[in-house]
């Protein structure tokens, strides 16, 4: 029915157990370690989560929402105190709208007939719990359908009922399964909360429609292998397999207790029992562990978000600061050289401007008082003509500035963080990401998409005018009169002042030119320095998002750390509840994938005992030793030989890595599950591959 | 009357920049504003046309008839315009009016002055009783000493108020310009061309004698010479440039498709880093030619100081020492001219480095990279690392029909504007070859100042000067001779200013010859691209089949500005 491996020797344990191995010590009460693991793992994981959300608050433009998955109620964590050990085991009922969740509560319970639908979608909307009738230790809970249209609530609620279920049955129509459903399911999946499928199967009771379910139970029944192929497949996705498959007619075992008599013709023929015997089969063998699991996941899944969060967080972090650097290098090299080539093109504004006049005193041919204000009015003018040049240059920068600026960030938002990151999940993180990923329950959605922004804070303050021109010495020196006139006569007066004027004219020029020069210098200097110390801070910025991502790192490993001290503990605790003492006492290491399997490394006669006669915890267990130095790779081949019935041969192995190979017939997803695990349980990359013989997705 | 090309390519620019602001509003807001942003910033100058003469020498009819009478020009006679007027032709086009020049001395006032400064074009009215003194001093003021020898068009407004003898005119004129001989001049009637529009309605074949007399469309045309030569690239198609550039930035965001948007941005980038470059150059070089003209004068002015030098310490100026002279003065301009080759030469090579440098900088921005990318051009890698897990990877889409032309043009592109090391290492690349042919530019040179010649033009002033100075030795003559010694100081001056504008025009001369060459090349250049560009953008953008209204809208503009700047280019020739 399903891959894991079941091995046949289990059948005479009872008696070989004993007899190889001797008695088990006295059991001990695993519930109070266990119930003060749990707390103390909440009461750290929530400080570390404070801590981390401490170290982004400082920093722009990193969101506070890195920790929240939408869609999914991880925030839903079960209280550890004051649970009551002997309730009932909760079988949540799960589906689509229409599935005929209601029916079956209805069937399985006696009760609640007028909760049974009408034809439409989402007809029950609440999560409703009532005694089975099969036992009173299993309690049935129906829950509003999901998958409708518009019902994005009602899957919120389906789903956070069944993270505090004990047993999942998804109850799926005789038709298909969508997508919608299909994505809750693989959500449940990856959760790792063991699932029953129920097909419900129709068919109307109406008319002959009742003696064709008495009469001829196969056309019901039969030809549904592709639906559930079709299941099994969405579900392998996820890495898991389905704990049983029923089918059932859930209609028909309601109406067969619709009267007082109940009506046991149609109740058989429903085959509702078949449902009712799986759960029963199921509180026998695993009720205590399963109770204990559901209390760890329900605190453990939500750290192991958190963790992946941190992890994928601190990439993203990492990408973005990446990306901000190469951006900030593309907008400063375009900065540069506009204020490079304003500057150029100031430069030769004031050496064109001031060209211009190099001969002025030629056309000069009033000597006499005219000169100075003549001259005068050419420095206006000439500071006139500069002063609105070089401003307009400079308002042009300040625009060309934040157009560049705007320009850059266009074209940076199209580049994907994916560019820069390095999108290598640690192997602990790839576990459970990778789960998510393949499942198609987008890893970015977990993390925060931050804005990319904060790099340049709007335009570059550009107060930069020229008023009125620089105030060097600019006048003329008074041209002697009286005295030359005296000595020169008035032509020599003439031919003085023109010499004087034609002398001064020049380096007066050449004044007014350095002087513009250095007052373009300036501004633009001012300009390259606060560019300069924009550039800084961005720099700064990018900086301190690396700092925060090493510890978002930090913190991730720290969360990995405690689960994989309560991944140990809860090991130990199903050990005990099995009733292994001594296996429970002798686990050294234990890494968990819920719902697929727990890998837990043994001392050596622990080792033999728990590879001879694995103990039934309700998740596969699968054993292995401490390996001798550098034999760290080659160790997964004992874990993975209890993964799989079918075996599977060390292809290659060094210190370093290691390929398994299996000649099962396993979905990919459900072999890359547990690659990921056995490479995070013993630290090096294990690679599964199978020689596959059919198409599985 | 021909149409005026640089109210038309104003007008062009600034309803098309109207339009195109409309497309753009339409745009999602995030892509709309820094094109906004930059299309009203980066807002032109308009053309500005100065109207510069005697008084009532019919200048303000001038500009009544040049605009169609769309403004009210008031005209009287005597001193009709006091002082300087602006008119704004519908935001595309300033005229102003100057008031004329006053006896006495050849500048007039400081917002006149200014104007001129700053002219796109002179218009020199020159009355139909030609020059005087003052009038051609005004003029020499404006081609010299403002520099505007290549941007003034001398008018005779009052055509059709006295016949002249074929000739007549044409010699006044050539005596006033004196050395700046290559400025063109046209005659015309103003008065005629607004009476024939006044006959437009009651008379029409009298109009169209009146308007055909009035020869106001040969001065259109020669404006619109002007507007040509003010270059491709230069004031007049600048913002028309701005627009395309700008119009094939939006289309780039109008498409949904990564690859097109790079590939298209791409192209703006490089359209805008190339007009942009375009529009420095010139302005680098016109300082670079400022600076040649100083050097000229610095050379006519040590020219002039030994001259007077010698005349003064000897009393007369030997054959022998003015060869001296002139050799130092023929060396003095050699050397303004070679560093002013050596100027233009450098001012190319950093220029094309930089754009060099600028255009790798657009292969690897991030539009670039993709657009380098699929045309399967060596790329340059992101420091990241390889991908080992994809979550949520786009899928890749199959490559653009238009990839190997992009890949075809980037890789000319690069070759010919992108060779990073330099200039002078990249013997294909357009700044090679442009600086290169630098040297052939100025194969013009200053033409030898001989003794033969030079001595009658300044022969006059120094024996005047020698005789003033001989009799002023006694202390005595110099009340007596005061007179006649003021006079041959006066021509001394005269003889400097004309020594000077003689070299200056012969600056000119050479910088607009050797600048027009360069020009020249350069648009040999740029044109081209320009249009390999848009052929690649429209390649890029016909690749996709539909065609949305906004597309439509950016493709009349493009190509009405494109029709704007062909027009402008066309009269040119």
């Amino acid at each position: 029915m399903t891959h894991l491996a079941v091995p046949s020797r289990r059948q005479w344990q009872a008696q070989a157990l004993k007899v190889l191995f001797g008695e088990q010590a006295p059991a001990s009460d695993p519930w109070p370690a266990l119930l003060e693991l749990v707390a103390r793992f909440q009461a750290l994981t929530d400080e570390i989560r404070d801590f981390a959300l401490a170290d982004a608050a400082g920093l722009e433009g990193v969101g506070q929402d890195v920790f929240h998955r939408h869609g999914e109620p991880s925030s839903y964590r079960p209280a550890v105190v004051g649970r009551d050990l002997r309730a009932p085991m909760r079988v949540v009922l799960m589906g689509r709208t229409m599935a005929g969740k209601s029916s079956l509560l209805t069937a399985m319970t006696g009760s609640h007939f007028d909760r049974i639908g009408d034809g439409r979608q989402r007809f029950s909307r609440d999560v409703l719990g009532a005694p089975s009738l099969v036992s009173e230790h299993i309690e049935v809970v129906d829950t509003p359908g999901v998958g409708a249209h518009g019902g994005a609530d009602d899957t919120d609620a389906a789903l956070k009922a069944a993270l505090d279920a004990d047993v999942v049955v998804w109850v799926n129509s005789s038709d298909s399964i969508q997508e919608e459903s299909a994505a809750a399911l693989k959500l449940l999946g990856v959760i790792g909360k063991p699932i029953i499928v129920a097909i419900n199967c129709r068919q109307s009771l109406q008319g002959v429609g009742r003696l064709n379910l008495l009469r001829f139970p196969d056309r019901v029944f039969g030809n549904r292998e592709g639906l559930v192929d079709e299941i099994k497949r969405h579900m392998a996705l996820a890495g898991v397999e389905p704990l049983d498959v029923v089918y059932i007619h859930a209609l028909a075992a309601a109406e067969a207790k619709a009267n007082a008599e109940v009506d046991w013709q149609l109740h058989e023929a429903s085959r509702i029992e078949d449902l009712n015997g799986a759960l029963v089969r199921e509180h026998a063998a695993h009720n205590e562990t399963r109770r204990a699991l559901r209390l760890v996941d329900g605190h453990r899944q939500p750290a192991q978000d958190l963790a992946l969060s941190l992890s994928q967080g601190a990439e993203r972090l990492r990408a973005q600061a990446a990306r901000e650097r190469a951006m900030t290098k593309d907008v400063h090299a375009r900065l540069r050289r506009l204020v490079r080539n304003t500057g150029e093109a100031m430069v030769s504004d004031v050496d064109s401007a001031v060209g211009r006049r190099r001969d002025w005193h030629l056309s000069v041919t009033d000597f006499g008082k005219a000169v100075q204000s003549d001259w005068n009015d050419e420095v206006a003018s000439l500071n006139d003509e500069l002063a609105k040049a070089l401003e307009a240059r400079l308002s042009t920068l300040t625009a060309e500035i934040q157009s560049a600026v705007e320009a850059v960030d266009a074209e940076w938002a199209t580049v994907s963080l994916d560019q820069f990151a390095l999108r290598d999940l640690s192997a602990f993180d790839s576990v459970w990401g990778n789960r998510l990923a393949r499942a198609s329950i987008g890893i970015g959605s977990a993390v925060a998409v931050m804005a990319a922004g904060a790099f340049i804070g709007g335009p570059v303050g550009l107060a930069i005018a020229i008023a009125g021109g620089p105030a060097a010495g600019i006048a003329l020196t008074p041209l002697k009169n009286l005295v030359d006139r005296i000595f020169l006569g008035k032509d020599g007066v003439l031919r003085k002042r023109r010499q004087e004027v034609a002398k001064q004219v020049g380096p007066i020029l050449d004044d007014l030119a350095e002087e513009y020069q250095k007052v373009v210098a300036t501004r633009l200097d001012e300009l390259r320095d606060g560019l300069a110390s924009e550039r800084r801070s961005s720099a700064e910025h990018s900086k301190s998002l690396e700092d925060l991502a090493a510890g978002w790192t930090n913190h991730s490993q720290g969360v990995r750390e405690l689960i994989r001290e309560i991944d140990l503990g809860t090991t130990s605790a199903l050990l005990r509840m099995n009733g292994r003492e001594r296996l429970a006492r002798s686990v050294t290491r234990a890494t968990r994938v819920p719902g697929v399997c727990i890998l837990a490394e043994f001392e050596d006669a622990a080792f033999w005992e728990a590879w001879l006669f694995p103990p039934d915890l309700g998740e596969t267990l699968a054993g292995g030793k401490a390996p001798i130095r550098g034999g760290e790779s080659a160790s997964a081949l004992a874990y993975a030989l209890s993964l799989a019935e079918a075996g599977f041969q060390l292809t290659k192995a060094n210190d370093a890595s290691a390929i398994l190979t299996t000649d099962a017939d396993l979905p990919t997803a459900i072999v890359e599950t547990w690659s990921g695990a056995l490479t995070a349980h013993v630290g090096r990359p294990i690679q599964i591959e199978t020689n596959r013989r059919t198409s599985h997705q | 009357m021909t149409g005026n090309l640089f109210k038309e390519s104003a007008a062009a620019a600034r309803v098309l920049g109207e339009e195109l602001r409309g497309v753009i509003a339409d745009l999602d807001p995030a892509v709309a504003q820094p094109l906004l942003d930059r299309l009203s910033v980066e807002a032109h100058p308009t053309p500005l046309l100065v109207f510069t003469g005697y008084h009532s020498s019919g200048k303000s009819t001038l500009i009544e008839a040049l605009t169609n009478r769309a403004f009210n020009v008031p005209i009287g006679s005597g001193v009709t315009t006091d002082e300087v007027s602006e008119y704004d032709w519908e935001g595309d086009v300033r005229l102003v009016d100057t008031p004329g020049v006053h006896a006495g001395r050849p500048q007039h006032d400081e917002r006149a002055e200014r104007a001129l400064q700053a002219a796109d074009l002179v218009l020199f009215a020159v009355p139909v009783e030609l020059f005087d003194d003052t009038l051609v001093a005004h003029l020499r003021d404006v081609l010299g000493r403002l520099g505007k020898a290549r941007q003034t068009l001398i008018v005779i407004t009052k055509a059709g108020t006295m016949a002249a003898a074929p000739g007549h005119r044409e010699a006044a004129i050539k005596d006033a310009l004196g050395p700046f001989n290559l400025v063109p001049w046209v005659e015309c009637d103003a008065q005629y061309y607004l009476d024939g529009l006044d006959l437009a309605d009651s008379s029409p074949a009298d109009s169209a004698a009146f308007i055909e007399a009035s020869g106001l469309s040969a001065v259109a045309s020669l404006i619109n010479t002007f507007a040509s030569r003010q270059g491709e690239m230069g004031r007049l198609s600048q913002p028309l440039q701005l627009l395309l550039a700008i119009a094939l930035e939006a289309s780039a965001s109008l498409t949904d498709d990564p690859n097109e948007q790079a590939a298209l941005n791409v192209l703006a980038r490089q359209r805008s880093a190339l007009s942009k470059k375009r529009i420095h150059l010139d302005t680098l070089l016109d300082a670079r030619s400022a600076q040649f003209r100083a050097d000229a004068v610095r050379a006519a002015t040590l020219f002039a100081d030994s001259i007077e030098r010698e005349e003064q310490q000897d009393g007369g100026l030997g054959d022998v020492s003015l060869e001296g002279h002139l050799a130092n003065l023929n060396e003095g301009l050699r050397v303004a001219l070679e560093r002013f080759e050596a100027a233009v030469r450098q001012v190319l090579e950093a220029q094309f480095d930089d754009l060099a440098s600028e255009v790798l900088e657009i292969e690897a921005s991030p539009y670039g990279r993709v657009a380098v990318q699929l045309g399967e051009v060596e790329p340059a890698g992101f420091d990241g690392r390889d991908v080992v897990i994809r979550p949520g990877a786009t899928p890749a889409t199959a490559a653009p029909g238009w990839t190997s032309d992009l890949s075809k043009y980037l890789k000319q592109f690069n070759k010919f504007w992108g060779a990073g090391d330099g200039v002078k290492a990249a013997a294909g690349s357009n700044g090679h070859k442009i600086v290169v042919k630098v040297g052939h530019a100025f194969g013009k040179k200053f033409q030898p100042w001989e003794a033969v010649k030079t001595a009658n033009k300044i022969g006059k002033a120094a024996k005047v000067g020698g005789a003033a100075i001989s009799i002023g030795l006694e202390a005595y003559g110099v009340f007596a001779d005061e007179r006649a010694a003021v006079k041959a100081e006066h021509a001394r001056s005269e003889r400097r200013r004309s020594i000077t504008q003689e070299i200056l025009a012969q600056a000119d001369a050479i910088v607009a010859d050797g600048l027009s060459t360069v020009r020249k090349d350069l648009d040999d250049m740029f044109k081209p691209e320009f249009q390999r560009i848009d052929e690649m953008a429209n390649e890029v953008r016909d690749a996709v089949s539909g065609r949305s209204q906004l597309r439509e809208r950016l493709e009349r503009i493009e190509r009405e500005a494109e029709a704007a700047l062909r027009k402008l280019a066309g009269s040119a020739h």
